[in-house]
């Protein structure tokens, strides 16, 4: 078997036992990544050089039998998180110039822990986008193809889609991601892998460039769900640099995904059921349910009443956060500049120079929703809306242990398609939005394939800090769906 | 839709923010800090000329 299809699970043992060494394991990702990256752009940054010096680390520490839970694991990098000496841009050309001189906790978390980062994952810009169309850096293209049509270029997801791209095509064994409004969840369901969104506070926001505060969750990519439950592991953990990071214990997320799900009780909500939905995403979903109640769960309706108030409250919440933490792009202080006459005309210069047309979009929106004349009627209204949405969930999370859903209303379009309205690309988030609204945990599994021969994911939602719960009834769908399809474009193919 | 009486939800988690000492914890590398600078002059950033 190649080394770039093992899982990451695999992949420890065989290091431990020393069946290969991390250099072997990190230059047969750095070959493919050569060999695949100038058709799917899943990297903007690829640090070779760097990966392999920490790759001879992990074989040092190896050979010490000192044994880290991710020593000598090769991963991708959302190019979101702020790496100490290598360039972050955030998919913008603003900060196109950026070295970050300092290493984001979720990452240092990693390293700290024997992880090598392979490069930075691209990504729509400032993570605002559903497709990856929306990045500085030029799209990416998803290693799976329509069987009928094999030469229409699908989108990974957004906004994470490099990181989705390489792991999918086995260019990296994980990837970090950040979902703020199904930015993980949506492009796993893409591209056919896992992806989990764990509770608000779980993982430390600190060194992560700031989209929307308040909705901005950094989580783990995998081809399994245990290997996203042993990144999850190394990521989470308080820190004391985010005033919004939880100082809760982090359990042992892997054991969960060994639990059986007999005895649980599963909320299926009416309200995601929507129109225009394929007939494959909804047999999907039945027959989801079908094997939770096969392994010994039990399924029962339940009403998320304000669901249809989601992508619409998201709509003023996050512009609003992103409008306010964008300010920081002047040109004074990292970043581009653009000369001008005076330091208003500096400012104007570069900002317009450096944003994109979605980011300028989203600026524009959430300046007007906290306007002095519209904050009552937009901003203020929409967090009391916020109010109820997580109020339906804490109801319905008295009554069932888990909720299943679809992840996403279709499977991946094609790039250039959704992009004439950007209200019909926002729809890509209907599902996943509810759950940045109210911190819950969630998690995306593939779970079949769509009538194109595309994944689809379901997406199973639990209570805040209840992760083990997600992990426990994805790693129940991802036995009975024996998801084994492998997409087109991928290492060695 | 009714939302009277309805709290408004500024974040995703209700937990009350910790307190710390009010100390400095970091600092005292003005090179790292101005590294990305587009512009500077000594330890400091530099803006085209502001006052009159």
């Amino acid at each position: 078997m190649s080394l770039t299809e093992l899982t990451i699970a695999s992949a420890r043992q065989g290091l431990r036992e020393k069946q290969f060494s991390a250099r072997e394991l990190t230059e047969a990702h750095l070959s493919a990544i050569e060999a695949l990256n100038p058709r799917l752009n899943a990297y903007v940054t690829v640090t070779a050089e760097r990966a392999l010096a920490q790759a001879d680390a992990a074989d040092a520490a190896l050979a010490d039998g000192r044994f880290a839970p991710l020593t000598g694991i090769p991963l991708a990098i959302k190019d979101l998180f702020c790496t100490e000496g290598v360039r972050t841009t955030a998919g913008s050309h603003i900060l196109q110039p950026f070295v970050p001189p300092y290493e984001s906790t979720v990452s240092a978390n990693l390293l700290r822990d024997g992880a090598i980062f392979l490069g930075k994952a691209n990504m729509d810009e400032f993570a605002m986008g559903s497709s990856n169309m929306t990045s500085a850096y030029g799209p990416v293209a998803n290693p799976w193809t329509r069987r009928q049509d094999n030469a229409a270029v699908l989108v990974p997801g957004g906004s994470s889609g490099g990181s989705a791209s390489a792991v999918a095509a086995r260019i990296a064994m994980g990837a970090t991601g950040t979902d703020t409004g199904g930015s993980i969840r949506q492009p796993a369901s893409f591209c056919g892998i896992v992806g989990m969104k764990p509770t608000y506070g779980r993982c430390s926001r600190w060194g992560v460039v700031a989209f929307a505060s308040s909705l901005d969750h950094p989580g783990p990519f995998g081809r399994t769900v245990e290997d996203c439950a042993i990144l999850l592991g190394s990521m989470a953990g308080h820190d004391p640099k985010d005033s919004t990071s939880a100082d809760i214990a982090v359990p042992d997320f892997a054991a969960a995904c060994r639990r059986d799900v007999r005895g649980l009780r599963i909320g299926v909500p009416r309200e995601y059921r929507m129109d225009g939905m394929p007939e494959d995403i909804e047999r999907l979903w039945r027959q989801g349910l079908d094997w939770l109640r096969d392994a010994g769960a039990e399924t029962v309706d339940v009403s998320l009443p304000h669901t249809k108030y989601g992508l619409t409250t998201y709509y003023i919440v996050a512009p609003a956060e992103a409008s306010s933490n964008l300010a920081r792009y002047d040109g004074v202080r990292f970043g581009l500049r653009e000369s001008g006459a005076d330091l208003r005309d500096l400012y104007e210069r570069t900002r317009a120079a450096g944003f994109g047309a979605e980011v300028r979009r989203r600026v524009l929106i959430g300046t007007y929703v906290l306007s002095a004349g519209y904050y009552d009627a937009y901003y203020l209204r929409a967090q009391k809306v916020r109010a109820l949405i997580l109020r339906d969930f804490t109801e319905v999370f008295a009554r069932v242990d888990a909720l299943v859903t679809p992840t996403a209303p279709s499977a991946a379009f094609a790039q250039g398609e959704n992009m004439d309205d950007p209200i019909k690309m926002y729809l890509n988030d209907v599902f996943t939005v509810p759950a940045n609204m109210s911190g819950v945990p969630g998690i995306s599994v593939p779970a079949g394939l769509d009538v194109n021969g595309l994944p689809l994911g379901l997406q199973v939602l639990a209570k805040p800090f209840d992760e083990e719960t997600v992990f426990t009834v994805g790693a129940a769908l991802e036995h009975a769906a024996r998801f084994d399809a492998l997409p087109q474009i991928r290492a060695g193919f | 839709m009714n939302v009277d009486g309805v709290e408004p939800l500024t974040g995703a988690q209700q937990m009350a923010l910790k307190m710390r000492e009010d100390a400095v914890t970091d600092g005292g590398y003005p090179e790292k800090v101005l590294a990305n600078a587009p512009d500077r002059a000594e330890n400091f950033y530099s803006v085209p000329k502001v006052v009159e």
